[in-house]
């Protein structure tokens, strides 16, 4: 993940930003169906716009579990769609631990409204091209993910 | 972090009443109070005055206080005895057309903080 | 023998098999082009121009919320009549299930269906019959089709519609049974008709339905000669002439067989119920939560489900657009005739394998997506253009108010990058976006709203909260306030007493904001009630409060 801005298939455009709220569980998801809505606008095949659903919703759900809130950017270039999710939370520790399958630090809560699988992730690693996560303890995270069509 | 006196008379297009001599000092607190009273119980060395008043109970309280100089808002214009007292105590003394409101609100938006910050401990 | 749902007639290439929706209609003359069906419309397909609503017919998806709607009787409805039915030599009523709720609680399902034959039918099919027999096959496909999670149930035609224009990656999880109604017109003309000894072409199939949309056919190629349903006959249409015959009937045949599965089908949950099914099933009725359910499903969730059964009609076919009973007695009644026959199907359990076997429940061709064409073709393209779209949408007021003919500005300003409506029918348009200085210039906020803002809390006056914000004053000299203040600014302040109330309410200040963690005094904060203005308290000290007050841009201070 070099260059921020260019993919390979040409410059990346901004072309939405989106707002999540930290522990709000009613409204969790909903970033994800409406960057799943604006791509199937732009075109999107749908194995590429599943990936993507997906990508954003585990993004997304992280953001308002553990994140306390934070942001998603679209970027737009064609033949690919960047994710870049950043939140403003206390960072992941240790990263490897949190990339392991069924590892959650998920309080007894939120597992008991279904999430916490520790799956979220691995996930997002399945299904994106490539994928980069920026994070320190106290200093927030920023995930930044591309699904090539 | 935070900004020297000179920086400051740029940004709040200050003139320079007395003390210039104390202008490389580095602020990065400030206190906008009308009332001496308190801003001798909460102040800190370290910390800029911006006030309405311009009188001599301005001066001795920035004295008294350790205090890095003192803005006077509202073009108001201070008695030539305030400006010898403050060159004597080596207080820069600063005034601005800004108000209270703008002046305070520049500052702010520059990275000068208020004086609470320093008093309370740091949010784990 | 070939597997059932295998068959080679599946692997038919499908031809366009939906026709576009047809069967709601401006009428023009009764049209006033109000925007009430514009707005009403789920898929944004009407538009409003010259005094006329006009539907268009590749965004249309014939739910009917249109003709819910208009107050001025200006849909059409495209369905049969009664004489159409009766002009063939011989004409078979297909009586749905929900027919059995519209007569109140003293008319049986019996009654009705030798009410159907008395008004000129010369015989009548309980389509609740078939759809028992129907479950079963369902659940039999989904047996055999483990990998399909869920399987989303085939009846609803404007579903099935939605999917194929709007969510194609889902046609694979429609269940490939032929709807119900489809099975008995098909049945009826392919083997009945000869079984009574009549001419196929003398032969009338209509289905007595609550919706007109139920006419669509996807299983219809378009090269065949004859669709297997003559035409689709809604209940207000009949009603009048059932209800008369209703009352002077005598019941001297039982025709009615059926159990409360296959009756249940008139209502939302009635198929997902009787569909037996291991695993999860789920009914779900209303477009919007069809909606939700078809995005949240197209996004790889709810995988544990096996079976969807969603209709867009609240409540089920018996709150279809063209019901007569109000659809909460409706459903009491449905309810009721369903307690009464009992849940255990009566279908001949090994005459129903034999069919199913036979291949008689499956599709003939497959659907083909129809999928809303994307922004553009090319996708760099489709890029430009969405950015165009944002970027107009920042030049309009985005209060959905209907002037330009468009259902809200969001859909208007796709209309204009897409070639279809030019650019001035908006009358509220700005010629450009406004400068970043004009935004430095700020904004106007409500007291509440800097409440919520600077996390303060309300001391007193809260009547005065809707009140609106210019600017702010910091000081804690009574006298300078007084000099310079203007109205509507908030006064950031670490006096307490009653006489800032005073001095606040004669320069007409929006509110007062104590700073440093204090407390106003009682006789401020009644004073302020009365006044009516707002006292506000903040933990900040006066400078950090002033600088985040400044940071706002509330409009321009001095």
């Amino acid at each position: 993940m070099t260059d921020p801005k260019h993919s390979q298939q040409g410059p990346l455009q901004l072309v939405q930003t989106f707002t999540i709220k930290g522990d709000d569980f009613a409204a969790a998801g909903s970033v994800s169906l409406a960057v799943k809505r604006l791509l199937k606008e732009v075109g999107f095949p749908p194995d590429a716009l599943r990936r993507v659903a997906i990508t954003a919703f585990e993004a997304e759900m992280n953001v308002v579990m553990y994140g306390g809130g934070g942001e998603v950017e679209l970027l737009l270039a064609p033949g690919t769609a960047r994710l870049v999710v950043r939140d403003h939370g206390p960072g992941i520790p240790d990263l490897d631990l949190a990339m392991q399958e069924g590892w959650s630090t998920a309080t007894a809560a939120m597992r008991e409204m279904g999430f916490g699988a520790g799956m979220g992730l691995p996930n997002i690693r399945r299904n994106a091209t490539r994928f980069n996560i920026d994070t320190a303890p106290g200093q927030g995270t920023t995930l930044t993910a591309d699904i090539d069509i | 972090m935070g900004l020297t006196l000179h920086q400051i008379v740029e940004f709040l297009e200050a003139e320079v009443l007395a003390y210039p001599e104390g202008l490389d000092r580095v602020v990065t607190h400030a206190q906008g109070s009308d009332l001496m009273s308190d801003v001798l119980a909460f102040s800190h060395p370290n910390c800029l005055l911006i006030t309405g008043l311009a009188n001599h109970q301005v001066i001795r309280t920035a004295e008294v206080a350790g205090l890095l100089g003192v803005v006077v808002v509202r073009s108001k214009r201070p008695a030539e005895a305030v400006i010898i007292l403050a060159q004597e105590c080596e207080v820069p003394l600063l005034s601005t057309r800004l108000g209270m409101f703008d002046a305070c609100g520049t500052l702010f938006s520059r990275g000068i903080r208020g004086m609470s910050d320093l008093a309370r401990p740091r949010p784990r | 023998m070939p597997a059932p749902w295998d068959g080679a007639a599946m692997a038919n290439p499908g031809s366009e098999l939906i026709q576009p929706a047809r069967h709601y209609s401006i009428d023009p003359e009764a049209c006033i082009g109000c925007v009430l069906c514009m707005k009403a419309c789920p898929v944004k397909a009407i538009r409003v121009s010259r005094g006329l609503a006009q539907i268009r017919p590749d965004i249309c998806v014939d739910c009917g919320m249109c003709y819910r709607v208009c107050p001025h009787d200006a849909v059409r409805v495209a369905s049969a009549k009664l004489e159409d039915a009766l002009r063939f030599p011989h004409s078979v009523a297909i009586a749905h299930p929900a027919l059995f709720s519209q007569f109140g609680y003293d008319v049986t399902p019996n009654q009705v269906l030798l009410a159907l034959k008395r008004i000129g039918f010369s015989d009548v099919i309980d389509l609740s019959w078939v759809c028992e027999m129907s479950s079963v096959a369902i659940a039999d496909y989904l047996h055999s089709h483990p990998e399909i999670t869920p399987g989303i149930s085939a009846s609803c035609p404007v579903v099935l519609r939605l999917i194929a224009q709007r969510f194609p990656s889902l046609l694979p999880n429609v269940v490939p049974v032929l709807p119900s109604r489809l099975l008995a017109a098909k049945t009826l003309k392919t083997r009945l008709a000869g079984r009574y000894g009549w001419r196929q072409d003398e032969l009338g199939v209509f289905l007595i339905s609550p919706c007109p949309a139920k006419m669509i056919a996807p299983q219809d190629p378009v090269n065949m000669a004859k669709p297997y349903l003559d035409g689709v006959i809604c209940f207000p249409d009949v009603y009048s002439a059932l209800f008369r015959e209703l009352r002077t009937l005598e019941e001297d045949q039982t025709i009615f067989k059926s159990s409360g599965c296959g009756l249940a089908w008139g209502a939302s949950g009635g198929q997902a119920e009787a569909v037996e099914v291991a695993g999860y099933t789920l009914a779900v009725a209303g477009f919007s939560e069809v909606l939700g359910i078809l995005e949240v499903l197209e996004a790889g969730r709810l995988t544990e489900l096996r079976f969807v059964e969603a209709r867009v009609c609240l409540d089920g076919s018996l709150g279809g657009p063209l019901t007569v009973e109000n659809r909460y007695r409706a459903k009491s009644v449905l309810a009721r005739v369903i307690k009464q026959h009992g849940t255990q199907s009566r279908v001949d359990r090994a005459r129903l394998r034999n069919m199913i076997d036979q291949g008689a429940f499956a599709w003939e061709y497959k659907i083909q997506p129809m999928p809303t064409p994307p922004l553009a073709e090319e996708p760099a393209e489709a890029i430009n253009r969405l950015q165009a779209i944002n970027e107009l949408c920042e030049r309009l007021p985005m209060s959905e108010c209907g002037v330009c003919g468009a259902p809200d500005c969001a859909t208007f300003a796709e209309d204009v990058v897409l070639g279809r409506s030019p650019s001035d029918r908006c009358p509220f348009i700005k010629a450009s976006k406004e400068p970043k200085d004009a935004q430095a210039k700020g904004r106007v906020m409500t007291v509440r709203e800097l409440v919520k803002e600077l996390k303060l809390k309300v001391a007193a006056g809260k009547t005065g909260l809707g009140r609106e914000v210019r600017g702010g004053y910091t000081s804690d000299l009574l006298s300078d306030v007084m000099a310079h203040a203007e109205a509507g600014a908030v006064w950031v302040t670490i006096q307490a007493h009653q006489n800032v109330v005073a001095v606040a309410v004669l320069k007409d200040l929006a509110a007062v904001i104590l700073a440093g963690g204090r407390k106003f005094e009682d006789d401020a904060l009644s004073k302020a009630n009365q006044e009516g203005l707002p006292l506000l308290t903040s933990e900040d000290n006066a400078f950090t409060l002033t600088g985040k007050l400044y940071g706002l841009r509330v409009l321009p201070s001095k």
